[in-house]
């Protein structure tokens, strides 16, 4: 992959031996060696904690839903699957809800052996098939040990050879909708649109893997921030990632951080792309991320061109919405003269620039991968 | 009809057929079948199992409903329990939110133990077996090297009634430790001095008039009991008055709210007092009986003739420069208000109900005086332990005994309670890792239960240091449902359940009434309900979450299997001898005999007693207000009785039978007479109240004993922050750290998303005034220093505060030592050099008390020095 984790000579999604790219699905697997000694047995433990219990917590729901909560309508889907197949989690398996990986692939494996091809395909292409793909990625992305790293790959290769090919492509969830106030003819909630609406919006679809295609960890958000020498923001990610929006309007990095974030979407749709080509039946993931642009009207020409043109109405969005240096009284925007003084109410800062200057120019679309720098700020 | 009505199920059609009612009917909880709202628009329903169980997002303990799936089990959501005394059916925000805190993907599910340095952030699972083992070969060690005092628990947020009694007694250790001393204890002081118990307890529902020194209503010690109750008081005419700096929810409903400057509030009560004193507005005849003024005169006043008259004269002497105007030009509240709310005061009829809990009474020098000033004026008005009035806690709490509880060990810990700190109100906690170091102790096994001194106590710092000294602290067992930053300096953090994961027995003094309530596991009841049986709680919980109770049972059997040790004796079974007692049976016991009518409720329902708490969750011991100190003393008590002629005080050498409960009272040793049982008012023998003097102690003597003689009696003293002491021309101000939303619980908020959600901002409070002088706006960034460090915030421009005062609550803004661990929606990364450590001067905040702050002013020539940096 041309760039896979090389950006300006530092690494900050780092290209792990995994299978991702280049990826060949294997007819058999490697043995696992003789039992290792105790004190590598504790590395590992230690490392279990650091990927699932403060990295990324191995939950469909986490992967599915917007809240990222456990218990959420993601995991009422899974647990309807269960009922269909007639299968309960076993009771020891103590997890913090039922759509625990854990748990899935060991209904997987109890489907294979009883021989319920036809369930197991449909576990597959109904569930893990959306959320193993980008699990790995983030576990990949957290430098893990080999083992992990080595697992990883491993799982996502029998769960997606299950896969029963392109005639037969995966299905993407449908969970119930949000409620909507108007269907009873009630008045919507008083709370007018927020300013900033759009940013909120941006991040919401960015940190929800059914959307952006990818989870993006604390780990990454962490990097970047320091990558673009921002201050160090540690909180949970949807903060994390607003915060960082925002000091990056404040001290004139939002290009870099929007080609950063271009870079991580990047990174995934070329992963996507790599396992469609090894498994048809997940070309329509590829089209997840290339969803999001064909909703903005464009068509898909490159690999990372679905996931950039995420980002690209976007980043528009958040340069008009961000209002950089209203927030940071008193630091003088040398290329905005006199809008440390703007009023917070007053005319937004992105208004006064188009009036100004043109717009990101539509050909950008199409230059895939495109460089946001040119966003005239 | 539409077509999708034919899908309703009978129970559905039934509800409609009924009507609608505020909640599910109790004979139906067992099944209950309603529509599941995240499928809407498709109409699909789900069948639960409504458990009760208790909130355990402050300490008051309102009801919760759990509706518990009855196919996954899952837990859907958690609505009021309406047969809960104290809350009836109702619940602050944080009730729901305990959904969140069960289901947040980043909360610790099993027990975890710390490979590498302490603190280094390397943690691997293990099992509660190897955990249980390990813990209880070291601390059976220690009990057989005589090393009682290296064990110790010290709690945060307890939450629970009679465990640690029961655990700590049976292990014979003097190791209780707790947050209070930086918390409530200045309050619980003021108070104790008066009349031996530590906390009010106001009938605000029949009040004439409610006066609040806090923002308590709303700052989660039971917000939402009180709140219903206030309103209800209210609705029958009370007037509300609120004392707060800040003006909170609470002050917003008020009909008069003052703002004074902090540490000046007992000037206003005082003047307050003294209105009724000079103008004879008080309850003479109950001041003549229960206030001992006999005992003031005799000490103070030996020369005067010994009349309630000339303790009248005395009083007026004493609080006579308490004017309004002495007040006003204290507090800054002017004197027209004063003296409106004097007058308030003066007309409630006997039927005034007040409540202080930290505020005021915290974090200031004297602060314990406003609690003292504001009984005070309970005394003066009559209104103890009367309807509408306000009660001792222990009069309308219930904490029922166990089946069987050791005595309170013969030991002294010294790390605990110093002696050269004779009068402190509670244990010395906030010094404990200064005792460490200096050498008077070590710990060998140290407990934290939810509890965060590193992030709490002024000195987080020196905190830091002890625990990772292994010399100081051998093993840190940290006990939490939630990371912290004192959980990230442990060797086992241990995942105890939130409110619907855990067995508790919870009873507070929400209102003129006495109730108990019973936490539950909720996934676990259900279990055993469909014929599941469960081992532990652990079992069912998410992951490997545990509960307390059931904790320190299996970990006391394991240190004393063959019961050499004499502790395994209170473990064992009342239905089984000899064998291990559960969990079960704990409760099962008290319910079964330590809670008067419960088991005639019971009975009348087909029920045993445990039967009962299961489904209803609740209690109601007593309905309305009742004060034992005017009740008469059991004529048994009194067949070998001695009178004090002097002092009226009965003594008896009956042996008073042991009570059905061990809500904590004050003891008095007693002389060859016995001990005192009573006074002698009129012809009658009353209970008195649990004072020396088994009266309301106007004066006390235990002070002057002590040396303090100035503070015997109700009085003003000048705070730390005093105005005087501000100079606000050098941009001096007096920081208020000591207040928090009615949406935070402390360090957990970050765990509950919806609550973090409701209140993720925690900006400065900054008056108009002040903000013109500064030249910022709302939203600008300020920068606070203080004695012990700085910091920098966004600040909110609002009238809702005093000018000269800024205000920032303590219960967000959270830091960890590492970029990507220790989840927390709220915390922020935080590094320090381990010089700076070993040194000490890297201080964290100090949250609880008042401090001096400094914001710069803008100089003529220059701009504000202190724009946020890039680092």
């Amino acid at each position: 992959m041309s760039n896979c984790g090389r950006w300006r000579g530092r690494g900050w999604r780092k290209c792990t031996p995994t299978a991702w790219h280049g990826f060949k699905p294997r007819r058999r697997w490697p043995r696992l060696s003789a039992r290792p000694p105790r004190e590598a047995l504790t590395e590992l433990a230690v490392d279990y904690q650091r990927l699932f219990g403060f990295g990324v917590p191995p939950y469909e729901s986490v992967f599915l839903d917007p809240s990222a909560m456990l218990m959420a309508p993601a995991t009422a889907r899974v647990q309807a699957f269960y009922r269909r197949v007639g299968w309960r989690p076993p009771a020891g398996a103590r997890v913090g809800a039922a759509d625990h990986v854990g748990v899935e692939l060991l209904l997987l494996a109890d489907l294979m052996a009883a021989g319920r091809q036809a369930d197991a395909e449909r576990l597959v292409q109904e569930h893990l098939a959306f959320w193993i793909p980008p699990l790995v990625a983030a576990v990949s992305g957290l430098n893990p040990a080999p083992f992990y790293a080595t697992l990883a790959d491993r799982t996502l290769e029998a769960v997606l050879s299950l896969l029963p090919g392109a005639s037969s492509p995966v299905r993407f969830p449908a969970l119930p909708p949000p409620p909507r106030y108007e269907a009873r003819g009630l008045p919507e909630p008083r709370s007018g649109p927020r300013q900033d609406d759009g940013l909120h919006e941006f991040v919401r679809a960015l940190l929800t893997p059914r959307e952006a295609g990818l989870y993006i960890t604390r780990d990454d958000l962490g990097r970047l921030s320091r990558h673009v020498e921002l201050p160090p923001v540690v909180a949970d990610r949807r903060a994390m990632l607003m915060t960082m929006l925002r000091l990056a309007g404040q001290y004139d990095e939002l290009p870099q951080v929007i080609e950063g974030l271009s870079r991580l979407l990047n990174h995934a749709a070329n992963t996507y792309q790599a396992v469609a080509e090894a498994f048809p039946g997940m070309a329509p993931l590829r089209g997840l991320l290339a969803g999001t642009a064909a909703s903005h009207g464009s068509q898909g020409d490159s690999r990372a061109g679905g996931a950039m043109r995420m980002v690209w109405p976007f980043s528009r969005l958040l340069v008009e919405s961000i209002r950089p240096h209203e927030l940071a009284r008193g630091a003088q925007c040398p290329r905005c003269p006199g809008s440390g003084s703007a009023p917070r109410r007053g005319k937004r800062a992105g208004e006064r620039r188009r009036e100004n200057a043109p717009g990101p120019r539509p050909e950008a679309h199409r230059e895939g991968p495109p460089h946001v720098t040119s966003v005239p700020l | 009809m539409t077509s999708t009505t034919h899908q309703v199920t009978g129970a559905v059609s039934r509800a409609v057929s009924e009507g609608l009612t505020d909640y599910p009917p109790p004979e139906r909880w067992d099944h209950w079948t309603e529509y599941d709202p995240r499928a809407w628009p498709e109409r699909k329903l789900r069948t639960y199992t409504l458990i009760p169980t208790v909130c355990f997002n402050c300490e008051s303990g309102c009801g919760l409903l759990a509706y518990v799936d009855r196919e996954t089990l899952d837990v859907q959501k958690f609505e009021g329990n309406p047969l809960h005394p104290g809350s009836r059916g109702r619940n602050c925000a944080k009730g729901p939110a305990t959904h969140n805190q069960v289901y947040d993907p980043e909360r610790i599910l099993y027990p975890l133990k710390r490979v590498g340095k302490r603190g280094e952030g390397k943690w691997v699972r293990v099992t509660w077996d190897e955990v249980l083992d390990d813990l209880a070969a070291r601390i059976r060690k220690a009990f057989e090297e005589g090393r009682h005092n290296e064990v110790m628990y010290h709690v945060g947020r307890p939450g629970h009634e009679g465990v640690m009694e029961w655990i700590l007694f049976a292990w014979g250790v003097d190791s209780h430790n707790s947050h209070t001393n930086v918390c409530s204890s200045g309050a619980r002081a003021g108070l104790a001095f008066w009349m031996g118990f530590d906390r009010p307890s106001p009938d605000h529902a029949n009040a004439r008039v409610i006066l609040l020194v806090s923002s308590h209503l709303e700052t989660g010690h039971y917000f939402n009991p009180h709140a219903q109750r206030i309103m209800e008081g209210k609705l029958k005419g009370a007037k509300l008055i609120v004392l707060d700096t800040r003006l909170s929810n609470t002050a917003s409903l008020a009909d008069e709210w003052l703002s004074p400057w902090p540490g000046t509030e007992a000037a206003i009560l005082l003047a307050i007092a003294n209105y009724l004193i000079q103008t004879g507005r008080y309850h003479r005849e109950y001041v003549r009986t229960w206030v001992n003024w006999e005992s003031y005169l005799k000490h103070e006043h030996p020369e005067a003739p010994h009349t309630f008259e000339t303790f009248e004269e005395k009083l007026k002497e004493l609080y006579g420069r308490y004017t309004f105007e002495y007040a006003a030009q204290e507090s800054g509240v002017d004197a027209d208000t004063i003296r409106r709310v004097a007058e308030i005061v003066a007309d409630c009829e006997g039927r005034l109900a007040t409540h202080i809990w930290r505020s005021a009474a915290a974090g200031n020098l004297g602060g314990w005086q406003v609690a003292r000033c504001l009984w005070f004026l309970n005394v003066l008005t009559g209104s103890i332990g009367v309807e509408g009035g306000t009660s001792a806690n222990a009069w309308d709490k219930w904490v029922p005994r166990p089946h069987k509880l050791a005595p309170h060990p013969d030991r002294w810990n010294e790390l605990t309670w110093p002696r050269e700190y004779p009068l402190a109100f509670f244990e010395m906690s906030y010094l404990l890792p200064h005792f460490l170091k200096e050498g008077r102790g070590r710990l060998d096994v140290y407990f934290t239960r939810v509890y965060n001194p590193i992030w709490t106590n002024p000195d987080g710092m020196t905190w830091l240091e002890v625990l990772t000294d292994e010399e100081k602290v051998g093993l840190h067992v940290c006990l939490t449902p939630t990371w912290s930053e004192t959980a990230w300096f442990a060797d086992y953090v241990l995942p105890m359940g939130h409110a619907p994961e855990r067995h508790d027995l919870v009873s507070y003094e929400t209102h003129g009434g006495r109730w108990i309530a019973f936490r539950q596991p909720v996934r676990r009841v259900a279990m055993e309900r469909m014929g599941q049986p469960v081992r532990f709680t652990y079992e069912a919980n998410p992951g490997e979450v545990w509960e307390e109770t059931e904790f320190w049972i299996e970990l006391s059997w394991r240190i004393d299997p063959d019961g050499s040790l004499g502790i395994r004796q209170y473990f064992e079974s009342p239905y089984r001898p000899g064998e291990k007692i559960t969990v079960d049976e704990y409760f099962r016991w008290m319910f079964e005999n330590t809670v008067p009518g419960l088991p005639e409720a019971a009975a009348k329902e087909g029920l045993t007693p445990m039967e009962y708490m299961r489904k209803y969750g609740a209690f109601e011991i007593r309905q309305g207000v009742e004060a034992p100190p005017y009740r008469e003393v059991d004529p048994a008590l009194l067949a070998d009785a001695t009178v004090d002629e002097e002092t009226g005080i009965v003594y008896s050498r009956v042996e008073a039978p042991k009570s059905l409960h061990m809500t904590p009272h004050p003891a008095f040793p007693g002389d060859e007479r016995g001990k005192p049982v009573g006074i002698k008012v009129g012809d009658r023998v009353l209970r008195g109240f649990d004072t020396p003097s088994r009266k309301l102690e106007f004066y006390s003597r235990t002070l002057v004993e002590w040396g303090w003689p100035e503070y015997a009696v109700p009085t003003y003293i000048k705070s730390h922050v005093a105005p005087e002491k501000i100079d606000r021309d050098r941009g001096e101000f007096v920081l208020m750290p000591t207040f928090r939303l009615p949406t935070l619980i402390h360090t957990r908020s970050g765990n509950a998303k919806w609550l973090y959600e409701i209140s993720h901002k925690n900006p400065l409070w900054i008056h108009p005034e002040d903000a013109a002088r500064l030249g910022v706006k709302t939203n600008d960034l300020v920068r606070v220093t203080t004695e012990i460090g700085y910091f920098v915030l966004k600040c909110w421009v609002t009238e809702g505060i005093r000018p000269g005062v800024v205000a920032c609550s303590h219960h967000m803004g959270r830091w960890r030592l590492q970029e990507t661990a220790m989840e927390r929606w709220s915390s922020a990364w935080w590094t320090s050099s381990a010089r700076e450590r070993a040194s000490g001067r890297c201080a964290t905040r100090a949250e609880w008390a008042l401090l001096r702050a400094r914001i710069p002013i803008p100089s003529a020539s220059g701009g504000l020095t202190w724009a946020f940096t890039r680092t």
